[in-house]
């Protein structure tokens, strides 16, 4: 069964459609298949856009001495800090810039360094990172993450930024960062957040309106045999099921949002999961693309990213999900060791990745490089680095082996597995 | 290029007088065109288009000529077809059509529509608002740049009008070309750029005119920068800086990009080799490391061809390159720069993009791809370049390389050469060693030693980049046979419009005409398929959700208003709900959304809803010769079910909204008598006890008109609804709106 079948078979399934025979028209009311909520673990994916450097993050290198030339950083490598197991870069201007991260979070978190991307193209990378193959055809693990918890869901793969190329398994839908989610949450009301009147000042004309929408939707498609215009009616009538959904968004959203946009994000995704609306969500950041002065333009945006991280912990903590909300980081790849002559740093295929969550075995460090941050071998159980592959034996730790242990973790089934194939053994990265 | 006079907006006299010497404008003896005089008055002048057979006559539907007509102006125009156009439709069919596309094509609105298209690919509107243009360019290089302070001190809006302007340069570029049936090619070998009044001073510094002197300062035009070797959009500052460079990158990403969008070339695809970290990638792995040449072969000699325009776009004219022994040398398709171009070497390689095939079908494949909204059908393999012009074939590469430089094998599981393990290529003496591909491999079989680098300071001209992929590349033989079969009766057709496009001389109208004309635009259902059928009619039918940019413009043609707050402000999809309703921004949002969701389904309703309660109130209250939407009715009509004259309205509606010309007996219209009747009774019921108000809803009431603000005469106001028929019918209106016929096109 090649993947075109696969996804056929999946959507007639019900795994990204309703049938005309889920709707009866009789009661005159279209009825999702599954309207369950969603209460599993919500995985919120952070995308460093552009390559980011993981030797001034959680793979410190930095510098002997000051006059070292060629240095990987220009920190030095005693003011390296340390948080339990996990190393990371004295970023700021104290050194401290990071604290609040690795220090609040380190017995929860992964650090995966070591990682082979295979590439140095940005769409490959971020195509790898996410998905675990650079080539082009598989989804990001969020969406595959979404479709197998949530298929039904009218949000279950929130989609601000990243690698959100869904193959069709589940849409990924552009939430917004900020309170006019009240408006489309209640369409019909002038004053969404206020009175209850609508537009027609009598409650149930709405109702007609959109009831006799879907069943004009069934009558065309009943009449309608070109695939691609059929298609396109079906997925006006799914996403039409989801409307209603969003009134339970619209009741979670926070009364005060934040400033900064990824945190906007981020507080609309919690409220999602909050309503039982999404699995995951997947956000981004650019400007990680530093082929000149990589420290003035790179080290400012890693800090702001990291403290997006914090801040998903916080609230998800205010929210009383802490236990069950999982972030992972990553970016299209690392950065070249040392700087070139513009104090920049090119496109290196090694990087990192880190992630914190249910399953997540935390304060730990798998995978590792040698002080160039050149690639290391692993043990394959222990996963701890055995040396350079010209002298060691091992395995060479690859995103393959992270999407498998994730693919693992958060139950996506066989199906979704042999229809996107991952090269590659399982690793015991969860334990 | 004509220089006899000036036109258009700076016309006036003391602007003549100061710009004449230094703008370079053409356009006043306009050749005739090859549509300038084709109207649906005269159809007889119009150049007539072969058409296109069905090609599942009997078995495909495809939409009649009125029908196609009101889906290509909607889509080309943002407007509702004229009266005439659509008699001109109805009685001519594709001849009238045709008429009527030529008219189209002189609408402002087409420009907007063109410009939009190619924004999705470029991306310059990223620059527009604030300063965001303006702050790219460089103040030393361009020292009349913030020409408005001085002038203007403080006036933002005059600022603005100046960035916007030029961020706007290279679409603007595209837009003229397109206007003025210029062969299409010229938006890459035009040798002049685009400005108007505000970016003129800019770009070329006259900081002594006042603003405002023209009779359209706002009009762009053509204008000519001293010094700069112009090649259209190439050299677009805005382009360059939307493709940047850096010291490491060295213009690969504008090399790539320029394959992307002019030769339909995906140099990515390529190859999909992993780089692997602990291998030794050796000297300069772009020039030597089979991994990364496969790529680079193709990139790096084009990259060199901007080797004049820096980071900021700015050109230095200098001609400098890096030596062979760090990159390929400039060139393009299996030919080197010549020394003598090297200052101007982005004109060099738009005459020959231009003189390229496959420039014509990368713009059939945007213009396609952007009109019906759906990506063309590719089932082939991957193609990478031919690398036998670089050397290197059985391992010989490079044998001439005397004492130049040596070629480079290519890999054979890739570019289908083979080199004997090991053999590698004889490199010349002292050229770069050429690189024979172990055929299991795929390493570098050439012996360093033997090659070596340099070369250059050879007498021997560098070896030229590989001639450019196969225009018809292989099917891959694993894809369903039916839908083999939908790509070749796909590419049949694309090749036909390709051809028509070149034939003409390159004209874009008549490229736009093609593609309105062929069975993908027009497909609209089939009779019954057979699994295997289906599967090969899958390419036809546009099933496209509108932008929020079409939507927009839709809103407004169909029911005579704008989705907005008040008329002060944007419209609600091209702002605050551009990017909800699957939009993009053009900086950090550059992917459209084409299938909707919950949100953009609630979008949609809550679209419907808002525009109904503006706009039924204010159709209502105009005058019947000037209604869109009531034409045969009034407010005060009781609805009746059994009432010719509602059942008539009905009808007018879903002919206006949705383009569907039923009969009074239709089910559809019997469905939205249904939306109708059951909304008044519901809401007559609803006044009859008192849990109904006779008011209208605060921002349904009519007291102002909805396009300009002006306050209406009393006769016109409306803020009750005491028998419920204007909400009954903003029911049976916001139904229509929020429809797949209205969404979609």
């Amino acid at each position: 069964m090649d993947r075109r079948d696969f996804i056929r078979m999946a959507s007639w399934a019900g795994l990204t459609c309703v049938l005309p025979a889920a709707m009866d028209p009789l009661r005159a009311s279209a009825q999702p298949i599954s309207g369950s909520a969603y209460t599993g673990t919500y995985w919120i994916f952070m995308h460093a856009g552009g390559g980011w450097d993981p030797t001034h993050l959680c793979d410190p290198k930095g510098r002997a001495t000051e006059n070292e030339n060629n240095p990987m950083g220009r920190f030095l490598k005693s003011d390296i800090r340390t948080a339990g197991n996990i190393e990371y870069a004295p970023l700021g201007d104290d050194g401290a810039a990071l604290d609040a991260f690795f220090q609040t979070h380190y017995e929860r978190l992964l650090v995966i360094n070591g990682m082979d991307t295979t590439t140095n193209g940005h769409d490959q990378g971020t195509r790898g990172t996410w998905s675990g193959r650079t080539a082009e055809g598989h989804p990001p693990i969020g969406a595959l993450i979404a479709a197998t918890h949530g298929p039904n869901l009218p949000m279950p793969l929130i989609g601000y930024g990243g690698y959100l190329d869904t193959q069709g398994v589940t849409n990924a839908v552009p939430l917004g960062d900020g309170g006019l989610l009240h408006n489309l949450a209640h369409p019909s009301r002038p004053d969404p957040t206020g009175s209850e009147e609508n537009y027609f000042g009598h409650p149930d004309v709405p109702g007609i309106v959109q009831r006799e929408q879907q069943l004009r939707l069934l009558r065309m498609q009943g009449k309608q045999r070109l695939p691609r215009i059929w298609d396109g009616q079906n997925e006006l009538m799914l996403a039409r099921l989801g409307q209603d959904d969003l009134k339970r968004v619209s009741e979670s959203l926070p009364e005060n949002f934040s400033n900064n946009q990824l945190e906007r994000q981020i507080q609309v995704a919690l409220a999602a999961y909050q309503a039982g609306l999404s699995v995951s969500v997947s956000v981004s950041r650019g400007g990680f693309d530093t082929h000149g002065n990589h420290d003035g333009n790179h080290l400012p945006r890693l800090i702001d990213f990291v403290n997006g991280a914090n801040f998903a912990m916080q609230e998800a903590e205010r929210l009383g999900i802490a236990d069950k909300v999982a972030v992972v980081m990553g970016s299209d790849f690392g950065r070249t060791p040392g700087y070139n002559n513009g104090n920049g740093k090119d496109h290196w295929p090694i990087s990192s990745m880190m992630m914190m969550g249910p399953g997540i075995p935390g304060n730990r460090v798998i995978g590792g490089t040698d002080d160039r941050h050149g690639i290391q071998l692993i043990d394959p159980v222990t996963l701890l680095p055995t040396g350079s592959p010209d002298t060691a034996e091992g395995t060479r730790l690859s995103i393959a082996h992270v999407h498998r242990a994730l693919r693992n973790l958060a139950g996506v089934p066989n199906d979704f597995k042999a229809a996107f194939p991952l090269a590659g053994e399982d690793l015991p990265i969860f334990g | 290029m004509s220089q006899t006079c000036i036109h258009g907006s700076l016309k006036a006299g003391l602007a003549i007088l100061l710009l004449g010497s230094v703008l370079t404008v053409s356009g006043c003896k306009e050749d005739p065109t090859l549509f300038g005089g084709c109207s649906t008055q005269d159809i007889n002048v119009c150049p007539r288009s072969d058409g296109f057979a069905n090609p599942y006559e009997g078995q495909l539907e495809l939409l009649s000529w009125p029908e196609t007509l009101r889906k290509a102006s909607l889509q080309l125009t943002g407007k509702l077809p004229t009266e005439s156009q659509r008699a001109v439709a109805e009685v001519h069919g594709q001849l009238g059509l045709e008429a009527s596309l030529a008219e189209m094509m002189r609408d402002p609105g087409f420009s907007q529509r063109m410009i939009e298209l190619y924004n999705d690919h470029f991306l310059t509107d990223k620059y527009l608002g604030r300063e965001n243009a303006i702050e790219l360019l460089d103040e030393e290089e361009w020292p009349n740049l913030r020409w408005f302070e001085s002038r203007f001190p403080g006036d933002d809006e005059t600022a603005l009008m100046t960035n916007d302007s030029l961020a706007r340069e290279p679409l603007e570029l595209i837009a003229h070309v397109i206007r003025s049936e210029r062969p299409f090619t010229e938006i890459l070998t035009a040798d002049y750029t685009m400005a108007n009044a505000y970016s003129a001073f800019s770009m070329i510094g006259l900081p002594d005119i006042p603003v405002g002197l023209g009779d359209n300062p706002e009009g762009f035009q053509e204008i000519y920068v001293p010094g700069i070797p112009h090649a259209g959009i190439l050299t677009s500052a805005m382009f360059l800086n939307r493709f940047p460079t850096s010291d490491t990158n060295i213009n690969r990403h504008r090399s790539r990009m320029a394959y992307y969008f002019f030769l339909d070339i995906d140099i990515n695809q390529f190859g999909d080799r992993p780089v692997d970290a602990s291998s030794d990638f050796g000297e300069n792995p772009t020039l030597n490391n089979p991994d990364c040449t496969v790529c680079h072969t193709t990139m790096d000699p084009v990259a060199g061809l901007f080797m004049n325009w820096n980071e900021n776009g700015e050109y230095s004219g200098e001609g400098e390159w890096f030596g062979p022994d760090y990159i390929l040398p400039p060139g393009f398709n299996g030919e080197a720069l010549p020394d003598q171009n090297r200052r101007n070497a982005l004109q060099w390689f738009a005459q020959r993009v231009a003189q390229n095939p496959r420039f014509a079908q990368a713009t059939v494949k945007t213009v396609f791809e952007g009109l019906t909204g759906q990506e063309i059908l590719d089932v082939t393999i991957p193609t990478p370049p031919d690398m036998g012009g670089m050397g290197g074939s059985d391992g010989a590469g490079g044998a001439g390389g005397d004492p130049g430089v040596g070629g480079m094998g290519g890999d054979p599981g890739v570019g289908g050469m083979g080199g004997d393990p090991g053999v590698g290529g004889m490199g010349g003496d002292p050229g770069v060693g050429g690189m024979g591909g172990d055929a299991g491999v795929g390493g570098m079989g050439g012996d360093p030693g033997v090659g070596g680098m340099g070369g250059v300071g050879g007498s021997t001209p560098p070896p030229p980049p590989p001639p450019l992929p196969d225009d018809e590349p292989n099917i891959d033989p694993t894809v369903d046979p039916a839908l083999q079969r939908a790509y070749n009766v796909q590419q049949q057709v694309l090749r036909t419009i390709q051809q028509r496009f070149i034939d003409s001389g390159y004209n874009f109208k008549l490229l736009v005409r093609e593609i309105v004309l062929s069975p993908y635009f027009r497909a609209k259902n089939a009779s019954p398929l057979t699994s295997d059928l289906e599967k090969e009619l899958s390419t036809f039918g546009t099933a496209r959700l509108l932008t929020p940019e079409l939507l927009s413009r839709k809103i407004e043609a169909t029911t005579g208003i704008r989705w907005r707050s008040n008329p002060n402000r944007s419209d609600y999809l091209l702002d605050q709900y551009r990017i909800f309703y699957g939009g993009i921004d053009s900086d950090l949002v550059t992917q459209r959304v084409t299938e909707p969701n919950g949100v953009m389904a609630s979008l949609a309703q809550r679209m419907a809803y808002e525009v109904a309660c503006s706009a039924v109130p204010y159709d209502f209250s105009k005058p019947v010769s000037q209604r869109f939407l009531f034409p045969d009715i009034d407010q005060n009509t009781p609805l009746s079910e059994t009432s010719d004259q509602v059942r008539e309205a009905v009808r007018h509606l879903h002919d206006r909204l949705l383009g569907e010309d039923l009969a009074g007996g239709d089910e559809e219209i019997a469905a939205t008598m249904v939306v109708l009747m059951e909304a008044y009774n519901l809401g007559r019921q609803g006044l009859a006890d008192g849990s109904v108000s006779d008011q209208l809803v605060g921002q349904c009431r009519l007291n102002n008109d909805r396009m300009t603000g002006a306050d209406l005469p009393e006769s016109r106001r409306i803020n009750r609804d005491t028998e419920y028929t204007i909400r009954a019918w903003m029911a049976a209106t916001s139904y229509l709106l929020s429809d797949y016929r209205y969404l979609y096109e």
